[in-house]
């Protein structure tokens, strides 16, 4: 049932090329304005570039997080799936998981021209930048799923998601920022541990969450 | 057997549903009539648990379909007062979809005859975006043809659909009648209604006002409550 809800969700994007092309465009705009309007030395740019980076990406997660449940609302599908044999906590990971999916795939278009246009170097060890930024995509996934489910059915819920998840990812955006900081500075893991183990931390407690209570959120 | 017991809901403190109690027998077709806002909509999205109720209790052959896992609902089929499909996708992709999350793998063929049988051109493989409210009346009757159900909760499905279209569903209920399956039928239209129901209950404010059985054609009604 998992695999059908997450490639509903993947095939409705494939045919309406909303999220992402949303998400692509916004993200794009912002890197090229950060790359024009500072112009500061290569060093005092990398040590901006993580927290403007995972700006980028927040900003541009809110996007898919919330029009992967206002498609829902269009017809009200949300209605048809909720009264089919279905249970809430897969279609809450299905969210959780196409969510990932598209900021990922996001982040595979955003982060090359990030670089590019920041002039950054290219960090050393890119396992842990990669592991660090797939980590930090579940976690925003996790909370925004979950937080968007709960506001879908609200009138200004474009307006109320961003109000409530920002301050709820903020300790994981802030152990993001050390995190990457500490990779393009090459340090070692032992002196940047704490900030992951608080990224893992921050999944396994959303992810929870959201599966436990994704049943009484979803109903009216 | 379906039973409704003493359901309770409030939206906010404006009571929508008060101690509301009905069933629905093994091949009965009962029709639910009101007003707008006395709660018609709210009940059937209550049994398929769209809506969480405050208190009462819901059974489906005697057991209970609230605070049940999902294999619960797979006897009940809820089509809505709004279309439950996905715009972006065309209609034989919707109803597929739709037959997976039920657990079926209809055969290509079998989408296609069911769409036929609705008055839906099957080859038609554009996005349900642009169908007309009729055409996607006309798609929600498809599910109904494509999901083997045991109890149909139909909300308003007469709107939008032309002369012809209710016609087709007038033969299709009929068809549903001969084969013993209960419905549960809301609608504004009390004479289309009790042309087809062997029962009907109206509700008033939220409460059942009264309960009417329709044998024969000729009507007996017995009072239930009094607002």
């Amino acid at each position: 049932m998992l695999a059908v809800l997450v490639r509903k969700d993947l095939l409705i994007e494939f045919r309406s090329r909303e999220i992402l092309i949303s998400m692509i465009t916004f993200g794009a705009a912002i890197t090229l304005l950060y790359a024009f309007s500072f112009r500061p030395s290569p060093e005092s740019m990398q040590t901006f570039a993580p927290g403007l980076m995972w700006m980028v990406f927040l900003f541009v997660s809110v996007l898919a997080l919330h029009r992967s449940h206002s498609l829902e609302k269009e017809f009200d599908a949300f209605s048809m799936i909720l009264s089919a044999p279905v249970e809430r906590s897969v279609l809450f990971i299905s969210k959780y998981l196409s969510g990932f999916i598209f900021l990922v795939v996001a982040q595979m278009v955003l982060l090359p021209l990030f670089f590019l246009f920041l002039q950054l170097p290219l960090p050393a060890n890119l396992a842990q930048m990669v592991a660090v930024f797939l980590l930090v995509d579940l976690g925003i996934s996790a909370a925004g799923s979950l937080l968007s489910g709960i506001v879908m059915r609200v009138r200004v819920n474009e307006m109320l998601l961003p109000l409530m998840l920002f301050p709820m990812v903020t300790p994981l955006l802030i152990s993001a920022v050390k995190s990457t900081a500490s990779i393009m500075d090459n340090q070692p893991f032992n002196q940047w541990k704490l900030w992951f183990q608080l990224i893992v931390s921050f999944v396994i407690v959303f992810s929870l969450i959201g599966y436990l209570v994704y049943d009484y959120v979803s109903e009216e | 057997m379906l039973s409704v017991q003493n359901v309770n809901k409030q939206f906010g403190h404006r009571p929508v549903l008060r101690d509301v109690s009905l069933e629905i027998k093994d091949g009965e077709l009962l029709g639910l009539v009101g007003p707008n806002g006395s709660g018609k909509s709210t009940l059937l999205r209550i049994v398929v648990r769209v809506v969480s109720c405050d208190g009462g209790s819901i059974s489906w052959n005697g057991n209970s379909i609230l605070n049940a896992g999902a294999d619960q609902r797979r006897p009940l089929l809820y089509l809505g007062h709004e279309p439950g499909f996905y715009p972006p996708l065309s209609a034989a992709e919707n109803l597929h979809l739709i037959a997976k999350l039920y657990g079926l793998e209809p055969s290509p063929a079998d989408v296609e005859k069911n769409l036929s049988e609705v008055g839906l051109d099957p080859a038609r493989s554009g996005p349900i975006r642009q169908f007309s409210r009729g055409m996607l009346q006309r798609l929600a009757l498809a599910k109904a043809l494509t999901i083997p159900w045991e109890l149909l909760l139909l909300d308003e499905p007469t709107t939008g659909l032309d002369k012809q279209g209710k016609s087709m569903l007038s033969q299709l209920i009929e068809t549903w009648r001969k084969d013993d399956r209960s419905l549960l039928l809301v609608s504004h239209d009390e004479e289309w209604l009790s042309s087809h129901c062997d029962r009907m209950v109206q509700l008033s404010n939220g409460r059942i006002q009264r309960s009417e059985v329709d044998g024969t054609k000729s009507v007996q009604t017995e009072l239930v409550e009094e607002a």
